[in-house]
């Protein structure tokens, strides 16, 4: 089969398009196939990856989640659990949970209650289910989007 | 006496060999243009990173005597029978001459891509991977302006067909993207080479003037008006394998496409990474201005007088138009196919930003949203075809370089 596809010769050999009709069909053809065929398998990667991901997250997440239980339930000394104002823990959503934006809110509210005072602690963080947006949301997010 | 005769005859040596008595008509019309270019590059601020060092390499390339640029090292006759002789252009070539290696070689258009690649965020593509559909199928444009500039040679006139080697150049400024044009031209149509620099980079900067007419005459305001799902957060982990996985996957099907998708992903990789932050820097700053500065002079530079005022420069002017346009059409009628698929779920205008040009049409698809819908905020969704077209285009460019290179 190789040595068949091998030597199949050359695929086009005249200069002008108008000697060789069927080669400039071909061409169009194949280029238009072979784009789409190697995209479409690239699509097909990226649905398998998304999945693998997903999987390994939860698997990591159950982890992460045994520990946390088992480290509860032997007595530690107390780290300090800041007396909170307005309470709670780390607990997102699951497609939410992401350690970049947990940490970037945290931050954002560390730098607040430095101004106030006052300690708070992150109990849940749940993305509003909003469909649109306002005039300074959207002038926001263009600000904060525009070096693409 | 001596000293005075010795000063006349070198003071009329300098006349005689100075530009304003050896001038062709030619030679001043391109200087004309490349100072048009240069207006447009500062005024206009025309795609100027690019433009202004290639209207500067035309005006150099065409001030006679000046002998900056050697075509006949590359292209004569004896090059074309013989293949290039290195050393002649070490040994006699000036500076523009030894850094046109760097295009003639395919060294120049990679490097870009590996700074491209630094600074892409494939995340909005690894969110939606349909958008890749979008990226295709605006490569259409490229074959379609193939088969467009091949039906000239039917005529049977000299002056207005193109080889296949050209016509295959001439549909890639349909895949908006210059260094993957430079690339294909490098290799297939050298002689063309000012010409489709100049008009691929010409048509970038005009996106937002050429795409928005062509996809509101193709989209209902219903279809304008679409707001699209938020995308999903995408791990670390998938941006790290994706550079690599695509890498992979692309060069084993198209070899040809590895130099572009190749320096193109491990930029990416560079970037997702995490852990080159120094590397990543320099590819995306320094390199990719040292290399911007030397691939722009010395594509100027090769548009020569002979080779750029012909009939067939326009010819190619128009003819990258009709790619950009047919591109942009393609990518929005797949839209419009998307929406009809997923009951309404996808906005038609992000098909457009499937010409590369990132991240100009991607910006494109918004402005044109949001003047439907002000609240509506497509620029992300439109980076993922936008991204995509990237790839397209380079697959494209590897398709036809395997077709016509050998």
């Amino acid at each position: 089969m190789y040595e068949l596809l091998r030597n199949m010769g050359p695929l086009i050999t005249e200069e002008n398009p108008a000697d060789n009709l069927s080669g400039m069909w071909a061409t169009v053809i194949t280029g238009l196939v072979v784009v789409f065929v190697i995209l479409c398998l690239l699509i097909g990667f990226l649905y398998l990856l998304g999945l693998a991901t997903k999987g390994i997250d939860k698997v990591v997440k159950a982890r992460d989640d045994k520990k946390k239980t088992k480290n509860a339930a032997a007595p530690t000394p107390a780290v300090t659990a800041p007396a909170a104002a307005a309470p709670v823990v780390m607990e997102a959503d699951e497609d939410e949970n992401d350690e970049e934006i947990i940490a970037v809110i945290a931050a954002a509210i560390a730098a607040y209650s430095a101004e106030d005072g006052k300690q708070y602690v992150i109990k849940k963080i749940k993305r509003k289910a909003d469909k649109t947006r306002s005039d300074w949301g959207s002038a926001g997010v263009f600000e904060n989007t525009r070096p693409f | 006496m001596e000293i005075f005769d010795v000063f006349i005859n070198t003071i009329k040596s300098i006349i005689m060999d100075s530009g304003f008595l050896n001038i062709h008509w030619d030679q001043a019309l391109m200087l004309v243009i490349s100072f048009l270019l240069m207006y447009l590059a500062i005024v206009k601020k025309y795609e100027p990173l690019l433009l202004l060092p290639i209207a500067f390499g035309m005006m150099l390339t065409n001030i006679p005597g000046a002998q900056m640029f050697h075509p006949d090292f590359f292209t004569g006759a004896d090059a074309v029978a013989n293949g290039v002789d290195y050393g002649q252009v070490l040994h006699e070539g000036g500076l523009l001459d030894i850094l046109y290696l760097g295009v003639k070689l395919q060294i120049f258009p990679p490097l870009i891509f590996l700074g491209i690649g630094c600074m892409t965020d494939f995340g909005p593509l690894i969110a939606n991977p349909k958008s890749l559909l979008l990226g295709a199928a605006a490569q259409a444009g490229i074959f379609l302006t193939f088969l467009g500039a091949c039906m000239l040679s039917f005529t049977g006139i000299e002056q207005v067909s193109f080889t296949f080697k050209e016509a295959a150049s001439i549909g890639i400024i349909g895949g908006a993207d210059g260094p993957t044009a430079i690339f294909l031209t490098s290799a297939l149509a050298p002689d063309r080479m000012g010409s489709i620099a100049v008009a691929a980079y010409s048509y970038m900067a005009l996106v937002p003037i050429i795409q928005p007419p062509i996809m509101k005459a193709l989209t209902t305001r219903k279809e304008r008006s679409v707001v699209m799902g938020q995308l999903r957060t995408v791990s670390k982990r998938e941006k790290i394998i994706f550079p690599i996985a695509v890498t992979v996957i692309v060069a084993f099907i198209i070899p040809d496409a590895t130099p572009l998708v190749g320096m193109l992903m491990l930029g990416n990789l560079f970037r997702e990474s995490g852990v080159v932050d120094r590397l990543v820097k320099t590819a995306q700053n320094e390199l990719m201005n040292i290399i911007t500065i030397m691939l722009g002079t010395v594509v100027g530079a090769t548009a020569t007088a002979e080779n750029f005022l012909t009939v067939k420069t326009l010819l190619i002017v128009a003819l990258g138009l009709i790619a950009f346009c047919m591109g942009t059409a393609s990518g929005v009628l797949l839209g419009k196919l998307m929406y009809k698929l997923t009951g309404g779920k996808v906005n038609p205008l992000i098909g457009s930003a499937g010409v590369s040009a990132v991240p100009m049409a991607a910006r494109v698809s918004q402005m044109v949203g949001s003047k439907e819908n002000p609240s509506n905020f497509l620029l992300m969704h439109a980076m993922g075809p936008n991204v995509a077209g990237v790839i397209g285009s380079a697959v494209a460019a590897g398709v036809l370089l395997n077709i016509f290179g050998a």
